[in-house]
């Protein structure tokens, strides 16, 4: 019974809220997006681009991404490459630096 | 594996760490060529991530060790590489570590390509320039071989611990088996026991008793009555206070019994009196027969086997005889339960051969306190337990837990040949009464009652 693994390490702490508005998606995504979270994002995002041409990330509440999160934000900028667009908004300073050092800053519209 | 983004680093090289500030386009062409030999021939990779977010210097070693060309590295980006090396974001993630922490991070990853997988120790520091803008150096070294060393090693490690855990486990089980009784007592307890670690680290607080790792605590349970091995079965399993003893007092009797009735027959002078002894003995064989199972010894009963004790049985040769042996008497007068004073010294010297049989076997690391542990479960807080008498802060956390487990099971055990079981509540009430009395610690004692881990 070595090692008895920790239960609270797997709490999310992440939280999307989704607007949809004509061919418009919205998400508004609030705490970390780790290896945790991520693959809860990868599934919504997923799963709702049908038919959207412009898909919205609002980062306000972001605190933090991995490189899971960034794995994600690759995902759906491929994805929405092929049916429209996508922005990234109210990114945080922090969030931002990650941005620019990993070049993302070059693929992602960053508002 | 290095990545710099501007060569103004070079006379900054040597301040290379946490936050380092650096200059930009301090470096002449000669420094230049002196830095880019060096990084080009250096065994380790390096590479150097710039401040534009691009690869701006990387050398073979380092493209070796992402097993790509060095010319296919300069000018990509992190978001390049990631959508190109897809299962690799350890590697990335310890890039946005240092981003994150400002510091210099160290750490050894799984790098896979072409389904092999390889393990890189990277050395990632981040460097300041005027404008707040950050860049990434990496160096990068292939410790697939320690690596795999290390895991071969952990993993022969676990199948020599995976063998000792197994055979302990079968070897104790089987040999309480052989026992009618209780057969499951040291596999309740671990199971009581490895629920309640459960329990306690689900509540964030298995480390209050800095236990990360419970399997030493559970193999001193699995082995802490080993030494009732070395305890005669007829004095541990002793179901009765005369034991064995009671074919011979009930023979004797009966012989006694049947001799009376000859004399009876060939002496009917003396019959009235023969009657009178017949009843006498007959009563005594019922007094024995009932005092023989009984828990507890009442004064009352207690003088009446003394009475008794005094009668003389008539053996087939017509010989009179004590009906009792001196041992039998000190037998069936015990107060409680079913041993007599040297019985049950000899019961408790399990612990002295449990000590005795562990002190033999090698222990170490983790493992090195178990004999200490197993051997200690019948010491009490107040110093009134054996075999050494300790107290206090002399006994361990473990073996408070372990003896509290050890008397929650034998009270509650259903197939004790010596007592009836006692219900849970009665159990605890028993156990909160010796902690009262400073011999159990209170504070484990609640929080076992509270974890349920007792509960069938």
């Amino acid at each position: 019974m070595r090692g008895v693994t920790d239960q609270r390490e797997r709490i999310i702490n992440m939280d999307i809220k989704m607007n949809s508005a004509s061919e418009t998606l919205t998400l508004e995504i609030k705490g970390r997006i780790d290896t945790k979270s991520a693959p809860q994002l990868e599934e919504i995002i997923g799963s709702s681009l049908d038919g959207v041409r412009l898909l919205v990330m609002d980062f306000e509440g972001v605190e933090y991404v991995s490189s899971a999160g960034l794995r994600v934000l690759l995902i759906a900028q491929k994805a929405m490459n092929r049916q429209g667009d996508m922005k990234v908004r109210n990114v945080n300073p922090d969030i931002m630096e990650i941005f620019e050092v990993t070049g993302f800053s070059d693929i992602l519209t960053i508002e | 594996m290095i990545i710099f983004i501007q060569w103004g680093l070079l006379r900054a090289f040597h301040r290379i760490g946490m936050g380092a500030e650096i200059q930009e386009n301090t470096m002449d062409k000669n420094e230049r060529y002196i830095f880019e030999s060096i990084v080009s021939d250096m065994s380790d990779g390096v590479f150097v991530i710039g401040f534009d977010g691009k690869i701006s210097l990387c050398n073979k070693a380092a493209a070796d060790a992402l097993n790509t060309d060095n010319n296919a590295l300069i000018g990509k980006s992190v978001a390049m590489l990631m959508d190109e090396f897809e299962e690799n974001d350890e590697f990335f993630e310890l890039l946005l570590d240092a981003v994150y922490t400002r510091s210099k991070v160290i750490k050894t990853v799984p790098f896979r390509t072409d389904g092999q997988m390889r393990y890189l120790r990277v050395t990632t520091s981040f460097l300041i320039k005027e404008s707040e803008k950050i860049a990434l150096m990496a160096v990068i070294s292939d410790n697939t071989d320690p690596v795999e060393l290390f895991i071969r090693n952990k993993r022969l490690a676990n199948q020599v611990i995976g063998l000792m855990n197994s055979f302990v486990e079968v070897m104790v089980t089987e040999t309480e088996e052989r026992s009618a009784y209780n057969a499951d007592h040291t596999k309740n307890m671990v199971r009581f026991a490895t629920r309640y670690l459960e329990w306690l680290n689900s509540q964030g607080r298995l480390t209050e008793f800095t236990m990360e790792n419970t399997a030493p605590f559970i193999m001193s349970i699995w082995l802490h009555d080993i030494g009732k091995l070395l305890i005669p079965p007829e004095i541990m399993d002793k179901p009765t206070r005369l034991g064995e003893c009671m074919k011979d007092v009930s023979h004797r009797i009966e012989i006694t019994k049947l001799m009376l009735k000859m004399k009876m027959m060939s002496c009917p002078d003396e019959k009235e009196q023969l009657q009178a002894r017949l009843e006498e003995i007959s009563e005594a064989n019922d007094l024995i027969t009932e005092c023989n199972t009984i828990g507890f010894l009442d004064d009352k009963r207690r003088e009446r086997l003394k009475k008794i004790s005094e009668l003389k049985c008539i053996t087939a040769e017509g010989e009179e005889i004590p009906i009792f042996t001196e041992y039998e008497l000190e037998s069936i007068t015990v107060v409680k339960g079913t041993l007599t004073k040297n019985e049950r010294k000899v019961v408790e010297s399990h612990v002295n051969f449990t000590r005795d049989l562990l002190a033999k076997m090698e222990f170490r690391g983790d493992y090195r306190n178990v004999p200490m542990w197993a051997a200690g479960h019948h010491e009490m807080l107040d110093g009134s337990g054996y075999p050494d008498g300790i107290s206090g802060a002399d006994i361990p956390w473990e073996t408070r837990l372990l003896t509290i487990i050890d008397i929650y099971e034998a009270l509650t055990a259903k197939d004790r040949p010596y007592k009836p079981p006692v219900s849970s509540e009665k159990a605890f009430a028993i156990l909160r009464e010796m902690s009262d009395n400073g011999k159990l610690d209170r504070d484990i004692l609640a929080s076992f009652c509270e974890s349920d881990a007792w509960r069938d």
